[in-house]
Formats: C-alpha cells, sequence, structure tokens
C-alpha cells in the first residue's frame, strides 16, 4: 500500500479523520472565547474579533450577575464539580473493577453452576432504560433499610454507578478471561496454591492489560454520567460537572462563553484520560475479538 | 474452553469451586439487585397500573393495558420508527466510516499517537456538552454551518436544518455517530491488529494487490469485530436521546423512543405508560441481540 | 441578634411571634429547612432570617427544568425533599390534583393571603390555594426604540392592524425579520400562542375547561393562524420553528429583531446590560396588541409551596411569610431579578420610581389574568405537552392548522 495514489489517500483520511474530530471542539474553543454579543452577532463570527478570558474568569472566578433567568457562576462551584466528578469516576471504578473482575473469574473461569445465568442477569439489566428505574431508586436511596438518607451524597451515588456499570464491566472482562490461557493457573494450582492465592497472584496479572482498558471505560463512563446525578444531587456535596454545566443554560439566557469554556474544560480530564489508556484499549478489544 | 479441573480431591474440591464462585459474584449481585433490579421490579409494577385520578381513570391494577395503549398510540409509533431509522443509518455509517478509519490508522506513521489522541475527543466528550457545540453548528439563524454555505454561496437562505424533511434524522444521526465513531473504530483497529502479517506476505507473494487484500483477508477476518461492532452501535442508536434533546428537544420530526419515554414520564407525569414503553424497548433491544447472537453463532469460524 | 433575642424572651413567656404565622417560634427554632428554588438568593438575606427565627435554610439553586424533575420524581417516591419548593403555575393541576402540596390557607396569615390573592389565582385548584406567589412573571412585549425611530414609527403598536402597518415600516427600513417569536416544541414555544389567544380577546378554554380553539372564529385558532402566516409571509425568521424563548431573547438582544413578542418584564435588564446586549439602551416595554387597544396578557408566576412530605411545615411557612414581606420582596428583586407579587410590595416598588419600565408594567398588570380562568386542571401538563408537539408541527406546514388545533381539542377533551 505504498503507491503514491495510496498514500495521498492516506493523506486525505488522516486530515479528515482529525478535521471531523476536532471541528466542533475548536468551535467550542472560539465560543469560549468570546463575549455574550459576539457569539449573537450577525453574520456568525467564527473567530472572536475581541477574544478574550472573560468567560473562563467567570466561571473560575464567579460572576455577580443574578438576574432573574441569567447565569450564575459562584467562585469555586466549577471546580468543585470538577472534582466531584474526578473523585465519583475514581471511587466508582476502583469498585466496579474489584467487583467485576471477580465475578468474570467466577463465571468465565470456575464455571460454578448458575454461573450462565447469573452473567445472564447481569448483562440483561443493561438494555432496561434508566427510565424504568428512577423513582423507586430515589425513593431507595432516600429511604434506605438502615442509616441516613443517601441523596445528594457522593456514598449513595457511587453505590447506583456500581450497580449500573458493574454488568458491563463484567461483561469485558468474562470475554477476556475466556480467551487467556489457563496454564499459569493450573500450574499454580499444582504447586499448592489455594484458589484465593491463585485468582489474586496469577490470574489478576495476566488479566491486567484487559483491567486497565475498562478501568478507562468504567471512567469515562462515570465521567459522563448525567440523568442520575441530575435526580440524584441538590448541592456542591456530590454535583458533578456534566449537571454542573447543563446549569449555565438559564431559564431566560444561555450564557454561551460560559457554557463553552466549561465544557472545554470539562473535556480535560477525561481526553488525558483516554489518551493515556488508549493503547491498553486497543489491547484489550483485541482479546475479546 | 477451559475445563474445571479437579484432579485434587474429587469432591471437595468442586465444592470449594462453587463455593468461591458465590462468594466471587455475591458484592455484584447484592450491588445490582438493590439498586438497579428491585428499582426495576417496581418500574414493572407501575407500568402494569394505572396512573390514577391523575388521568382521570381508577387506580389499580391494569395487566398489560398499558403496553396496548402505547403500541396502538400514533406518537409512539412514530417515534418507533424514527428509532429503527436512527439504528440503520447510524449503525451502517458507523461500519463503513470505522473500518476506513481503522485501516488508515493500521500502520504505524509518525504522528499517528497524535491522530488516536484525537480521534478519541468526540466520545470522551459529555454527550450534553458535545449537543450544545454542534447546536451552534446547527442553528438556523447564525449557524456555522449555514454561514460557511452562505459564504461559499452554496445556498442563497439560512436553511433550517432540524425542521422538516427527511433531513433532521440524518444530521442528528452524523452528531451521534460523531461521538460513537472513536469507540467503534477502535473495535475495528484492535481486529486489525489482531490479523498476523504473515497472512497478507502471504497472499501478496502470490500476487493479490491492495484491493484483493482487502475484500478476500481483511473484510472476513473482520468479522468478530464487525459482530461486536454491531451489537454496540445498535444498543447505543436504540437508545439515543441526549443529542436529540439538546438539539431539538422534544420536536415530533425527530422524536425516538426514549425522547417520547422522556416526555411522558417527566413532561406529563405519565410513569405508568412511561415505564410500559420503557419496557418495550428493552424487550425490543432484547430480541435483536438474540438475533444477533444467533447470527454470529452461524458465521463465526 | 436583637430581634431573636426579643422572640425567645416572647417564647419563655408563651405567646407567639408578632407576624401572624400559626407557628410559634419556639417550635421551629434551631430547625433546618431545605428550600429549592431555581433561583440564587444572597447569603446574607438568608442569615437574617435566621437571625430572626433560629430556622436555619439550606437553599438549594438548581436549573429550573432540573428542579422540576427532581420533585417530580421525589413526589412520586412520595419521599422528602425539602420543606420549600419550587411550584411553577403549570404545576398546579399535576402537583395539587395528585395531593403532593399543602394548601396554605391554613398555613399562612390572613394578611398574607390577601395580599397575594391576584397572582395567587393561579395557583388555586380546588377552592384552596397551593402556593405564594413569589415571581410575578406575565407576558409583554419589548421593542428597539432605536430601529423603531428609524423606521419611523413612534409609538408601540396598540392593536394587530396597527402592528401589521408597523412590520411593513420595519422591513422597508432594512430590519428582514421585524419579529422575534419562539415555536419551538418546547413551554417557551407555546406561550406565545396562550397570549396570542387572550390578546385577540378569547380565550382557550370554557369556564368547564372544555377547549374551545378548534372553532375557525375562535380567538385561538386565528392566533396560530397569525403565528403560521407570521412565519409564511417572513415577518418571523424561518429559524423560529426551532427557537426557544431562551435563543429569542438572544437574537432580540443581538438586534436581529425589532420587536419580541412574548416576554417577561425579568429580561430588560438583561436586554439593557451592554456586557450582554448589543442593544444596551434601546430595550423597552411595549403592552402587547389587542383587537381595538392593548390585548389581554397571562401570568406566568412561580410560587413557594410546601409539600406533603416536607419535614418541617411550621418552619416552611415562616420563611414563606418572611419572603413575602415587602421589604424582603424588594431586596429579592434586585439581587434576583423576581418581580414581586404582593399588592403591597409592587405599590412600594412602584411608588419609589425602582421599577425598570415601571409605568408600562403597571398599566400592563390590569390585562393579566390566569390563563384558566375556571382554574387550572389535572392534566395541563399533558396538554402543554400535547400542544408543543401539535403547534410546532402546524408552523413547520407538516399540518395544516386546522389538523393540529382538532387534534388537539380531541385529545383534550378526552382527558377532561
Amino acid at each position: 500500500m505504498t503507491s503514491p495514489g495510496w498514500r495521498i489517500a492516506k493523506l486525505v483520511a488522516v486530515l479528515a479523520i482529525i478535521v471531523w474530530s476536532l471541528g466542533p471542539i475548536l468551535i467550542g474553543v472560539s465560543t469560549s472565547l468570546s463575549t455574550q454579543r459576539e457569539v449573537n452577532a450577525i453574520p456568525t463570527r467564527w473567530v472572536p474579533h475581541h477574544p478574550t478570558l472573560q468567560a473562563y474568569h467567570d466561571l473560575l472566578g464567579g460572576t455577580s450577575n443574578q438576574r432573574a433567568g441569567g447565569t450564575v457562576t459562584e467562585a469555586g462551584t466549577f471546580t468543585r464539580s470538577i472534582y466531584n466528578s474526578a473523585i465519583l469516576s475514581a471511587v466508582s471504578t476502583s469498585f466496579i473493577l474489584i467487583f467485576a473482575t471477580m465475578a468474570a473469574y467466577a463465571v468465565g473461569r470456575l464455571r460454578f453452576r448458575l454461573g450462565g445465568a447469573v452473567l445472564a442477569l447481569l448483562v440483561g439489566t443493561m438494555i432496561v432504560p434508566i427510565f424504568v428505574v428512577v423513582v423507586s431508586l430515589f425513593k431507595v436511596l432516600a429511604e434506605p433499610p438502615v442509616g441516613p438518607s443517601l441523596i445528594d451524597t457522593k456514598g449513595g451515588l457511587v453505590l447506583v454507578f456500581i450497580a449500573t456499570l458493574t454488568p458491563l464491566a463484567t461483561w469485558l472482562l468474562y470475554t477476556q478471561v475466556r480467551e487467556m490461557p489457563t496454564e499459569p493457573e493450573e500450574a499454580a494450582l499444582i504447586d499448592g496454591c489455594s484458589r484465593w492465592k491463585a485468582f489474586v497472584r496469577i490470574v489478576v496479572p495476566q488479566m491486567s492489560s484487559g483491567i486497565a482498558a475498562v478501568a478507562a471505560i468504567m471512567m469515562l463512563s462515570v465521567w459522563g454520567e448525567f440523568l442520575i446525578p441530575l435526580l440524584l444531587t441538590q448541592t456542591m456535596n456530590a454535583k458533578p460537572v456534566t449537571v454542573q454545566i447543563t446549569e449555565y443554560v438559564g431559564k431566560y439566557t444561555t450564557n454561551y462563553p460560559i457554557l463553552a469554556a466549561a465544557g472545554v474544560l470539562a473535556l480535560i480530564p477525561p481526553a488525558l484520560l483516554a489518551l493515556a489508556l488508549n493503547k491498553r484499549i486497543t489491547g484489550m478489544l483485541a482479546g475479546s475479538s | 474452553m477451559p475445563k474445571p479441573w479437579n484432579r485434587r480431591g474429587g469432591d471437595r474440591t468442586a465444592r470449594e469451586t462453587q463455593i468461591l464462585g458465590w462468594l466471587f459474584v455475591i458484592p455484584s449481585l447484592i450491588a445490582v439487585a438493590a439498586l438497579v433490579l428491585y428499582p426495576m421490579a417496581h418500574g414493572w409494577w407501575q407500568s402494569m397500573n394505572s396512573g390514577g385520578f391523575l388521568f382521570g381513570e381508577k387506580p389499580g391494577y391494569v395487566g398489560l393495558r398499558n403496553y396496548r395503549d402505547v403500541i396502538n398510540d400514533p406518537v409512539s409509533r412514530e417515534a418507533m420508527a424514527h428509532t429503527l431509522w436512527y439504528v440503520l443509518l447510524a449503525v451502517s455509517l458507523e461500519l463503513v466510516l470505522g473500518i476506513l478509519v481503522a485501516v488508515t490508522l493500521h500502520r504505524v506513521f509518525r504522528g499517528r499517537g497524535f491522530v488516536l489522541a484525537v480521534l478519541i475527543l468526540p466520545w470522551a466528550l459529555p454527550s450534553v456538552v458535545s449537543g450544545v457545540l454542534w447546536k451552534r453548528v446547527f442553528d438556523p439563524d447564525n449557524g456555522l454551518l449555514n454561514s460557511l454555505l452562505m459564504q461559499l454561496h452554496v445556498i442563497n437562505q439560512p436553511h433550517v436544518w432540524l425542521a422538516a424533511g427527511r433531513g433532521p434524522i440524518v444530521y442528528i444521526t452524523l452528531v451521534h455517530v460523531w461521538g460513537v465513531l472513536p469507540l467503534v473504530s477502535l473495535i475495528f483497529l484492535a481486529g486489525l491488529q489482531s490479523i498476523p502479517d504473515e497472512v497478507y506476505s502471504a497472499s501478496a507473494v502470490d500476487g493479490a494487490g491492495p484491493w484483493r487484500q482487502f475484500r478476500h483477508i481483511t473484510l472476513p477476518l473482520l468479522r468478530p469485530s464487525m459482530a461486536i461492532a454491531l451489537t454496540v452501535g445498535t444498543l447505543l442508536a436504540i437508545s439515543i436521546f441526549d443529542e436529540i434533546y439538546v438539539l431539538n428537544g422534544t420536536a415530533l420530526n425527530t422524536r425516538s423512543i426514549l425522547i417520547q419515554v422522556y416526555n411522558t414520564t417527566f413532561a406529563q407525569a405519565d410513569f405508568a405508560h412511561g415505564t410500559a414503553l420503557a419496557f418495550l424497548l428493552a424487550a425490543i433491544t432484547a430480541v435483536l441481540g438474540a438475533l444477533y447472537a444467533i447470527a454470529l453463532r452461524r458465521s463465526t469460524v | 441578634m436583637a430581634i431573636a433575642a426579643t422572640l425567645f424572651a416572647a417564647s419563655c413567656g408563651g405567646s407567639s411571634s408578632s407576624s401572624g404565622s400559626s407557628a410559634s417560634s419556639e417550635s421551629i427554632m434551631g430547625q433546618t429547612i431545605t428550600v429549592l428554588v431555581p433561583y440564587a438568593m444572597p447569603q446574607k438575606l438568608l442569615n437574617q432570617f435566621t437571625a430572626e427565627t433560629g430556622v436555619k435554610v439550606n437553599y438549594v439553586v438548581t436549573g429550573w427544568d432540573a428542579t422540576h424533575n427532581k420533585l417530580l420524581v421525589a413526589n412520586e417516591a412520595n419521599t422528602y425533599i425539602a420543606d420549600v419548593a419550587e411550584f411553577d403555575w403549570s404545576f398546579t393541576g399535576q402537583f395539587a390534583g395528585a395531593g403532593w402540596v399543602e394548601p396554605l390557607d391554613n398555613l399562612l396569615s390572613a394578611k398574607t393571603l390577601a395580599d397575594l390573592k391576584n397572582t395567587d389565582a393561579a395557583f388555586v385548584s380546588g377552592g384552596k390555594t397551593y402556593a405564594a406567589c413569589y415571581s410575578n412573571d406575565f407576558r409583554v412585549s419589548m421593542y428597539n426604540k432605536k430601529m423603531f425611530a428609524k423606521a419611523g414609527i413612534t409609538a408601540f403598536p396598540a392593536t394587530f392592524d396597527e402592528l401589521a402597518t408597523d412590520v411593513q415600516k420595519l422591513k422597508s427600513s432594512g430590519v428582514q425579520y421585524p419579529l422575534a417569536i419562539p415555536m419551538a416544541a418546547t413551554e417557551g414555544g407555546v406561550t406565545p400562542w396562550y397570549l396570542l389567544t387572550l390578546a385577540m380577546g378569547g380565550q382557550l378554554f370554557d369556564s368547564q375547561n372544555n377547549p374551545v380553539f378548534s372553532d375557525p372564529n375562535s380567538a385561538g385558532y386565528k392566533a396560530l393562524q397569525w403565528e403560521v402566516d407570521a412565519v409564511k409571509n417572513g415577518w418571523v425568521s424561518p429559524g423560529s420553528v426551532a427557537m426557544d424563548d431562551s435563543v429569542a431573547l438572544n437574537k432580540f438582544t443581538a438586534g436581529e429583531n425589532a420587536i419580541l413578542l412574548a416576554t417577561g418584564p425579568g429580561n430588560m435588564p438583561t436586554a439593557n446590560d451592554p456586557s450582554q446586549s448589543s442593544i444596551a439602551g434601546d430595550a423597552q416595554i411595549g403592552l402587547v396588541p389587542g383587537n381595538t387597544g392593548p390585548g389581554g396578557s397571562f401570568g406566568l408566576p412561580e410560587g413557594l409551596s410546601i409539600p406533603v412530605t416536607a419535614k418541617h411545615k411550621a418552619a416552611a411557612a415562616a420563611f414563606i411569610e418572611w419572603w413575602e414581606r415587602p421589604e424582603n420582596a424588594i431586596a429579592i428583586y434586585k439581587t434576583q431579578g423576581s418581580l414581586p407579587c404582593g399588592a403591597s410590595s409592587l405599590k412600594q416598588l412602584s411608588d419609589t420610581g425602582q421599577l425598570q419600565g415601571g409605568d408600562v408594567i403597571n398599566q400592563e398588570l390590569p390585562h393579566v389574568g390566569p390563563l384558566f380562568p375556571g382554574g387550572a386542571p389535572l392534566w395541563y401538563a399533558q396538554f402543554s405537552s400535547d400542544a408543543q408537539g401539535l403547534l410546532n408541527a402546524a408552523a413547520k406546514g407538516q399540518m395544516s392548522v386546522s389538523d393540529a388545533l382538532n387534534q388537539l381539542s380531541t385529545k383534550t377533551a378526552a382527558r377532561n
């Protein structure tokens, strides 16, 4: 595939990929550097004539524009929401990985009775839309059988994310466990290791690239969660950035520069994560095909 | 497939395996049971009951009546038709573009890391945010698409992209594919990278050019990846919601099943019919999934 | 602090506080209430409330839609979410009908209830009042006086005929689309229809809440036809069918349109703010045109309600009483922008000349009435949702006006 024709075609393809992927994001960056006046200007200005960092300043430092329907930004709320998203992602993913790895191993390797049914049950929960569960979920979290209300707490959200995302993680890891060679574990067992030790010392390290990939997918999924935190949070205790962003859409006006600035900043952590781990994701997907 | 081995101790080991197996799945099961299965059961119960006084009815069990109502409702049916279009268009585009992107990025070249990084960005962006960005592109009065086309003299009046005709569903599908393509491309990339080079070099020795190699080697060996991409793509497209909501709200001409569920449940506070429609969607998805699984079993080498 | 001391001393003697609410200060002191309202409140004011009553306030601000969705889910789950909750006029039928909020007739003082009587009409169902109005939003028009001057128009049109003439004058003076009217399939896209119906001298429903807009002679029919014609004749931009009210405001403040037909008086400060608007200083309020003179308008008030699941109802009532006192309502207006509802608050505001566009607002108020003279029906939310889809389709030319209104009428009649 090295003839000039192919090379040009490839170059065009690569450029197309870059433009297609970056286009709207660059629009977001450009909007974030404009003022509301410039955004509404006719004819449209692709690039602001008077670029300014005012939107970022307002977003991070707070504005006093509190007119009814106007955009309210208080100092620290946006950064707090990013912090919340980060904590939610990290904690949820840790638990999900532990649960899912164990479950995937149990169903894929130990193959105990009813294992198939358990997997089917878990995967089955993925096809039912979230709207079905919101009312009852709210009630269960607000009035749990033991303990205080979990509404508007990070703990409550973490529990919900674990419940909704473990099935996907289990399924992905299960496909990997099935393809992995069994020799290392068998050898350890013959040598006298208990199942548990074999799991921890041999199997888990064997699955490490898969676990890393699933970790990335889980973190991005939690980062992008919207409807559940919308309904289950109220204050900055637990509000993640996805919900916080929608609050810059006011009842009467929408401050596009602030909204775009928030979007750009919210993009950075998951983008960094995706970049760091995209090799692993590719590797893992190779294992499951 | 590894066999369960119990060379030592026979029964005792088998029992240990069973116990360990259960212990390992219990944390997941508890979490899912408490926060997903239980609320789902409650939702199922809601779908089998009447909405009560608020809808001028006596409260109580009504069996499958809500499901019948929803199936017969013309607006819901239109939403189902739209959703079918979304799935067909999105999955076709994703399969074709996904393979093209994967082929382009398969061999290492200078700057490939950068391109891979850029490729992932649309997927990393929360869909609420990307919806807002695309809104600026499609805005009828001062959107970027209209402004670009007018400057290039392709059109001389701003076009209302999302209002009428067959266009809106296609444009929304484009926005959806924009966000999903990175994932699908990665799936195909993984598939490509698992094809050993020897297969290609052997066929080159036999005189096969790139196009023939593609058709007779690459495509068939990508079948498993296609299966995964098809499944993931369908699942994501059938539950399309965020893009439509941000770009066109609950306008009738672009409603998907989940938008209709949102409208019924939240705008009209009709949880009974809303949950019924949602379960109907789950049933449709399950059927599709089963069909894929059967087709996959038949075609996998 | 002195006030708190006085109240404490008074409660030791067993008498209740002077505000006349049915809660005695000793029973509510030390409680914490959660207030769920979609607009910000300066902490200073909340501290004043705490100093006065000993009740701490957990004030939660989220977006308007998010607030509605949260309340819906919590109420459906019959679970506590707040002691004082947002209550939009569009909630009345549903929330009151489902028994999710407490009637306030016995929880607030007679004086407060009387002061709010006019605006609270939209919160009445079955003879009981379910919320105390805190944001006196109603529909007026806004126009760009500079564009008007350029087109040679000296006064905002008082009748639809004058409006038609003015539109032509504006077009000749270079304004391509003189009117900004949102027609997207959203709540903001149907309120212009409500407004035009009332402005044309009619109603959407009769006193039994039967729909009366499918008759071609009815005001409702004429109003929708007027909107559809406005799109066809280029009075509004073709993009209006995808425009919701916040975008319509943006376009008006960008100087694209000369008249924002259906908007709230609370948007005046935004329209005249140089950092947000390209037409700062040129925006004026105009009375909604009618058939022979300024037409009717309707109120979209927002109120404070007490959910039945609230934990501290007496403290919640005290908070509402505090908010509605003129000095507090005015302080809140200045920071939050919510126009106060109490007759005494409004009088104080306009007497001291602090109302932006005050004289016009005062002129419009007598024309403002509730959308449902017979009291808000249970099914308003479903009606609104159906209307949004159907009216939008009519505006796009996907169905005829008579089809849209007939379908809407049939669906609504089936529910009534």
